[in-house]
């Protein structure tokens, strides 16, 4: 498992940037510009939350891992909304929201996805 | 953008199966990839009825094929293989070269450190485990040399391994523990084991024996030698058939003399664990030679008990060698055969010490005392419910209409007699510790549900328990807070020993729960050495579970043998034989070190734990700072074209 921690890094990423694209496109986000924000954003955010909660739970234990996991993904609901906010045409949804939404859409998805692998 | 999703989309979902293939276990045994070197080679399949090989068709040269395992037919070598996706095609070894020209050996297994005699002028060290691999040198490792091996070729019963890897004369690879001159099908040794302490090493002559073998070969030199029938001997080396194991060579020494002597067949007897006999009427006789009917002792009195330690099976008759007042004579038994388990004989009755089970038991219900070993005979008392008995014969019963029992020789107070062996009458003794899993345990008086509740035990108690039922389920009997009773073996996890190694460059994760969806408690890493204490097979995933307490954290993990190695305990062989081998060797016992394998693949290892986990952190940050820089630029460029727009 720990062998595949990059793989692992790059199919989290991968995932969490189809399933916030669809998301994304169903909530109307229509100009390229902003799904490319959208992407890049993830790619900011995403390979952290990964790899951080990942590392601490083999060096510290499942809580660790649960509690950096839960700042994190806080943190990356702020960083996300604040780039939304000031970087996207986007207006229907309060950027926070929208990315509160995306975050939450991905990270269930994403749960219901490793119970099937 | 949408078609680009969409190939993404199809890129992860093609990801998925691979990374679920790649956890897959490894088949039993080791098979390796070949190329087909002949052009139209031809491709066969046995025909069990016909007993022959059938053609089914040709395969072009350089065609990839996976031999699963070889197999010899008319004095041929042939590989069992996969061929475009089918299975159990023979193809000639001949006809084929090895795709990679060594054997991995990660994917060798381990076995506790192993000491070996090689006993035949044809031992050699190959790259790999078959014949198809090449030799490692043309020089065939002396006869009376000492190896010793931890790594055979598949994880099977060690004396069902076929090959082990070993050292010789600074030389790594593996040997054909099976390739004395006889051949395949005879199986006997090139290899042969060396006695251990626990092993009683005699052998008993059943004939006069004028010559022994210089090698455990038929066709091996002998040497003239004058021992009498009926004369046991210490053996130091055996080997044995992989086909039969009654069939075998044992190295004897006998006035100075030493060679092998073939046993379990006409020359001599193997000598068997201690046991009894039981004449069950007076017609028995005692003879002094198996080849003569006179009778030297008749009608033996029924019920004696007689000790004996050797049998010999001719036909339909055994011939059991005992002792009789101090003395040694042969028994003569009808074998009836009738349920082909061996101990079903006229007259007699085998005491139950040759077998690895207690026959120790606990009634359930009251059941009948016989006199004698048929139901039909006097009942002699009603042993009651939860008395605890002895099995201490076995003899099989065959009532008119053809229906076969197992009745049991038991002592109970001051009577002796059989009892029926009935499942649902007897709990059989089996000391174990078990674990309540997922919910609470219902401790019953007896083996049924509708019997009064003792107790309810609570979840993760560990209890001792004493016997095991079965009647249509699984039932334990055991105590709780002063309370006996039984309860049912569903969620029950039951207590297991061992160690194992993570193995290098593996790791995997430990559950909370015998589950691989509950909660990862922590993930174990390479070279981790854990001691399981309770198994649990889960039914749901297929799966064995092994609990484990590990850094003061404990939890679940799902058994994978690619994953672990077994970590054994050395064994103990008799220290006179390794010190002071016979004088008669024809050379001296050479005893080479084994290379750490492990060593070598810390070696080889590519990163360490915490190497990968800098090294994905240090990408993950790259990741992000150039998708930070990007959506700067990006927005950058946008902002400025913005106020150029304004301006303009």
């Amino acid at each position: 498992m720990i062998n595949d921690l990059p793989k692992y890094i790059i199919i989290c990423l991968s995932c969490t940037i189809v399933i916030e694209i669809i998301i994304s496109i169903i909530l109307k986000v229509r100009d390229k510009k902003d799904l490319i924000n959208i992407m890049l954003a993830n790619t900011l955010t995403n390979p952290i939350v990964v790899t951080i909660p990942f590392s601490l739970n083999i060096f510290y234990g499942i809580k660790y891992y649960y509690l950096s996991l839960i700042i994190l993904e806080i943190l990356t609901i702020f960083v996300e909304g604040l780039i939304y906010k000031k970087y996207l045409k986007y207006r229907n949804i309060n950027p926070y929201i929208l990315s509160l939404i995306l975050n939450v859409a991905s990270y269930g998805i994403g749960l219901i996805i490793n119970r099937f692998i | 953008m949408k078609k680009r999703i969409l190939n993404l989309l199809i890129g992860i979902i093609l990801l998925i199966p691979i990374n679920v293939k790649a956890d897959m276990g490894a088949p039993v045994i080791q098979s390796y990839e070949a190329v087909v070197t002949k052009d139209n080679a031809t491709l066969y399949k046995y025909d069990y009825d016909k007993e022959e090989l059938e053609v089914i068709t040709t395969i072009p040269k350089g065609t990839k094929v996976e031999v699963i395992y070889e197999e010899k037919h008319n004095n041929a070598l042939y590989g069992n293989v996969v061929y475009k996706e089918s299975s159990n095609y023979l193809i000639k070894i001949s006809d084929l070269m090895l795709a990679n020209a060594k054997f991995d050996l990660n994917k060798a297994y381990n076995v506790p450190k192993t000491k070996v005699y090689v006993c035949s002028d044809d031992v050699y060290l190959y790259n790999g485990p078959s014949k198809t691999y090449s030799k490692v040198s043309n020089e065939a490792i002396p006869r009376g040399t000492i190896l010793t091996y931890e790594l055979v070729d598949s994880d099977s019963e060690e004396s069902e391994t076929l090959w082990a890897y070993t050292t010789y004369n600074g030389k790594s690879g593996w040997v054909y523990k099976f390739q004395a001159e006889d051949g395949f099908y005879e199986g006997i040794s090139g290899i042969a084991s060396i006695v251990t302490k626990d092993v009683d090493a005699k052998a008993l002559t059943i004939k006069d024996i004028t010559e022994l073998r210089e090698m455990p070969s038929k066709k091996s030199k002998t040497i003239a030698v004058n021992i009498p029938k009926y004369t046991e001997l210490d053996y130091q080396y055996y080997t044995y058939s992989i086909y039969d194991f009654g069939f075998g060579y044992v190295y004897v020494t006998y006035n100075n003399i030493s060679g092998w002597l073939k046993v379990g067949e006409d020359e001599g007897l193997w000598k068997e664990r201690d046991a009894k006999i039981l004449t069950l009427n007076d017609s028995i006789s005692l003879y002094n030679d198996i080849y003569s009917d006179n009778k030297e002792i008749s009608n033996i009195p029924k019920n004696s008990e007689l000790n004996y330690s050797y049998s010999y099976n001719k036909d339909n008759t055994c011939w059991f060698y005992v002792t009789y007042n101090n003395k040694k004579y042969w028994l003569k038994a009808i074998n009836r055969d009738t349920n082909n388990d061996g101990y079903n004989y006229e007259n007699i009755a085998i005491s139950t010490d040759t077998s690895y089970y207690s026959y120790e038991y606990l009634t359930i219900n009251d059941i009948q005392l016989y006199e004698n070993e048929s139901l039909k005979s006097n009942v002699l008392t009603t042993i009651p419910k939860d008395t605890k008995l002895k099995g201490e014969y076995e003899y099989v019963l065959e009532d008119e209409q053809g229906h076969l029992y197992t009745l049991l020789y038991v002592k109970y107070n001051n009577y002796q007699g059989w009892i029926k062996s009935e499942s649902h009458d007897l709990a059989e003794l089996e000391d174990n510790k078990v674990k309540v899993l997922y919910d609470k345990k219902v401790l019953y008086e007896k083996p049924d549900t509708t019997s009064i509740i003792v107790a309810n035990i609570p979840v993760d108690t560990e209890l001792n328990t004493t016997y095991y039922y079965y009647d249509k389920q699984t039932w334990y009997y055991t105590t709780y807070n002063g309370k006996s009773g039984w309860i049912k073996g569903d969620n029950i996890a039951r207590k297991t020993s061992g160690k194992y190694k993570v193995k290098n460059n593996k790791s995997f994760n430990v559950f909370e729960k015998p589950d691989r969806f509950s909660n990862i408690i922590f993930t174990l890493q390479e070279g981790n050495i854990i001691e399981p204490t309770y198994t649990y097979y889960n039914s749901n995933s297929k799966h064995n579970y092994y609990y484990i307490t590990y850094n003061n954290k404990s939890g679940w993990f799902e058994m994978d043998y690619d994953k672990l190695q077994e970590i054994y305990n050395e064994e103990e062989y008799n220290p006179n034989i390794i010190k002071n081998p016979n004088n008669s060797t024809p050379n001296t016992p050479n005893e080479q070190p084994l290379p750490n394998i492990n060593k070598d693949k810390n070696k080889n290892s590519k990163l360490s734990v915490k190497e990968i986990i800098l090294y994905s952190i240090i990408g993950a940050a790259c990741l992000s700072i150039t998708a930070l820089t990007t959506i700067l630029l990006l927005n950058k460029k946008k902002n400025k074209q913005n106020s150029d727009n304004v301006s303009n």
